[in-house]
């Protein structure tokens, strides 16, 4: 009897200890199961399918499934899917290919509408050569951060602060944020060149948000996707909360903004807008991107990225192709002795 | 947390305190550890891979009852398996104690508390770079003895725990469905944030242990342990999470009376 009882407590360890048989099996790597699966995380995870993207991507599935077979290649396969991710134009969701098991990758997608405009002959917003050569090397503008912002006064009046931030992938301390705004607090306005911010870290852009506050002020919603269909959506009221500091910089501000202002860019404008009496952006319609992507793997290890949510501002905009600014101002070219964007930045604050 | 290990201490002398005593062993534990893992709100791969398993505790048996203290930590490499994406660390740290009552010739049965269960987990090259579940379980808990043999099963009963990520974003899944996502909140959507923990109860999550333990000399024993998990934070896309170890358990101190 106790034999008995020995093996059944066996047999329930041995069957039980197998917790594959409570999981999905592994998913295929054939052309049409990838597709498949690549199709379905858009149709669950994409957060914008109502911006007329729908229909526009229900085509070129079908199209896609029309020419699928079991013989099409990984290349032809990689390019179908690229049409795919090329049609959601939020600028976050792509689709990376691992050619060899290393870093390195080659992706299609990130089709950030305000890059393709330039393309298409939108005008630039700025020129680096101008901006360095008849402002930044003329003035008492310094790199700080290891070279990643900016900071200083120009010449045409030292008054007003100057600080570039072309990028907000940056790890940076409170500390630093903190200097950044003691430097800045006795200039009578600011001028805060964000063009050319492609984005990088949104809780980094929010901190700097916060010094230019002493109030809590609505700042919009996120639209979250929860759940595989379509109407599957939570809400998110966003709050600006001034930073706890004392070197909070209340004077007017200009932020400089172009197409490529992007994604995290994006966050801080929209955290800032709300502050309409003493905060206005100037130069060209920003680039948008204000979905938070997230990412994973197909199961035959290429990499994708979807925007899974929206940012939507206190004013109602969907922000994802970008806000046009309150003064527009566009680059003349042709003059290589100005950045007429910096140039109006400065009368407005004078 | 000050409050639980307090709680937990006062356990411990109450319980050692109670007991009519015949064996008592603090004793630390090494091994190997084999640890699967599925998230169907990503992925139907599977992840897997081998790693090592470490524990330390206090056991103490009357003959009526035992009671014990264990903290148990396992790290494993994961990879997935259909291809060669990022490899995924992961890291278990559990610590419990349990207290069983012998209802009949060699069958004990009672609870176990895991205090504290934080399973975390990264993936190299992703933004979406870390999953975890922490929080704490009650589990039902029986051990059967036969000559050098000590079986044993636990079922999660009820548990006070959070996972991330959910449906679609880093955050978890309660914090984003309440609308309550603070970008302005640092360790929201992060394994240190103690908030937004949630209630639940078998069978969602399903959570069951099995071990089997054969005693080799009076300090010395050898266990095979096996613990699966698996959670439905939204409707037909479970993550699954399997741990096998097997571990060899040296007894420090190996009082009888």
């Amino acid at each position: 009897m106790k034999q008995i009882k020995i093996s059944l407590l066996l047999l329930l360890v041995m069957i039980s200890s197998c917790e594959k048989i409570t999981m999905e099996p592994n998913p295929k790597t054939d052309p049409l199961s990838i597709f498949n699966e690549y199709s379905k995380l858009i149709d669950e995870k994409y957060a914008m399918l109502d911006f007329n993207k729908q229909e526009e991507i229900k085509k070129e599935k079908d199209f896609i499934r029309s020419i699928l077979t079991s013989k099409t290649t990984e290349v032809m396969l990689f390019v179908l899917l690229e049409g795919l991710t090329s049609i959601l134009r939020d600028g976050h969701s792509a689709l990376f290919e691992r050619l060899d098991g290393e870093s390195s990758m080659s992706f299609s997608g990130f089709v950030m509408q305000g890059e393709q405009d330039i393309k298409d002959g939108y005008v630039l917003g700025i020129d680096k050569d101008i901006l360095d050569q008849n402002y930044i090397q003329k003035s008492d503008i310094r790199d700080i951060l290891g070279g990643k912002f900016q900071i200083g006064s120009l010449l045409q009046n030292k008054d007003i602060g100057y600080l570039r931030i072309p990028s907000w992938d940056i790890e940076v301390s409170d500390e630093e944020i903190e200097n950044i705004f003691i430097e800045l607090k006795d200039t009578k306005g600011l001028v805060l060149d964000l063009r050319d911010n492609v984005g990088g870290d949104a809780v980094v852009s929010t901190k700097f948000a916060s010094y230019f506050t002493d109030e809590t002020i609505y700042v919009g919603y996120e639209r979250f996707k929860t759940g595989p269909n379509y109407t599957d959506f939570s809400i998110s009221k966003y709050y600006l909360n001034p930073a706890k500091s004392v070197n909070k910089y209340l004077k007017p501000v200009m932020v400089l903004t172009d197409r490529k202002t992007y994604s995290a860019s994006t966050t801080f404008l929209y955290n800032v807008d709300p502050i309409e009496e003493r905060i206005k952006t100037v130069g060209q319609r920003s680039g948008g991107g204000s979905g938070i992507p997230t990412d994973g793997y197909l199961a035959n290890g290429w990499y994708w990225v979807l925007s899974t949510s929206e940012f939507i501002d206190a004013k109602g905009r969907h922000l994802n192709d970008g806000v046009d600014p309150d003064i527009p101002v566009v680059l003349n070219l042709e003059d290589k002795t100005k950045d007429e964007v910096i140039e109006r930045a400065m009368i407005e604050l004078q | 947390m000050k409050k639980t290990f307090l709680t937990l201490f006062l356990l411990v002398i109450c319980f050692s305190g109670l007991q009519a005593q015949k064996k008592s062993v603090f004793y630390i534990e090494a091994g190997a550890a084999y640890s699967t893992f599925q998230d169907t709100k990503y992925s139907d791969v599977i992840y897997s891979g081998f790693g090592g398993k470490y524990g330390i505790g206090y056991l103490k048996e009357s003959p009526k009852n035992i009671w014990g203290i264990n903290l148990e930590i396992i790290a494993v490499n994961e990879k997935p398996s259909t291809h060669n994406g990022g490899s995924s660390p992961t890291f278990n740290v559990v610590l419990q104690t349990m207290y069983l009552r012998k209802i009949k010739d060699q069958l004990y049965v009672g609870a176990t508390w895991d205090v504290m269960d934080v399973y975390f987990k990264t993936f190299e090259d992703l933004n979406k770079d870390r999953h975890f579940v922490s929080g704490s379980t009650l589990w039902a808990s029986g051990i059967y003895s036969y000559k050098k043999f000590r079986f044993g099963l636990d079922l999660g009963l009820v548990s006070y725990f959070k996972e991330a990520p959910g449906f679609a974003s880093i955050y978890p899944q309660q914090i984003v469905e309440k609308g309550n996502v603070n970008p302005q909140d640092d360790k929201q959507g992060t394994v240190l944030d103690f908030r937004n923990y949630q209630l639940k109860t078998i069978p969602n999550p399903v959570q069951v242990r099995t071990s089997i333990r054969y005693q080799l000399t009076k300090r010395f024993s050898i266990a095979y342990k096996w613990r699966l998990r698996k959670i439905k934070q939204i409707k037909n896309y479970p993550s699954t999470y399997g741990i096998h170890s097997l571990s060899v358990r040296y007894n420090i101190t190996n009082k009888s009376k």
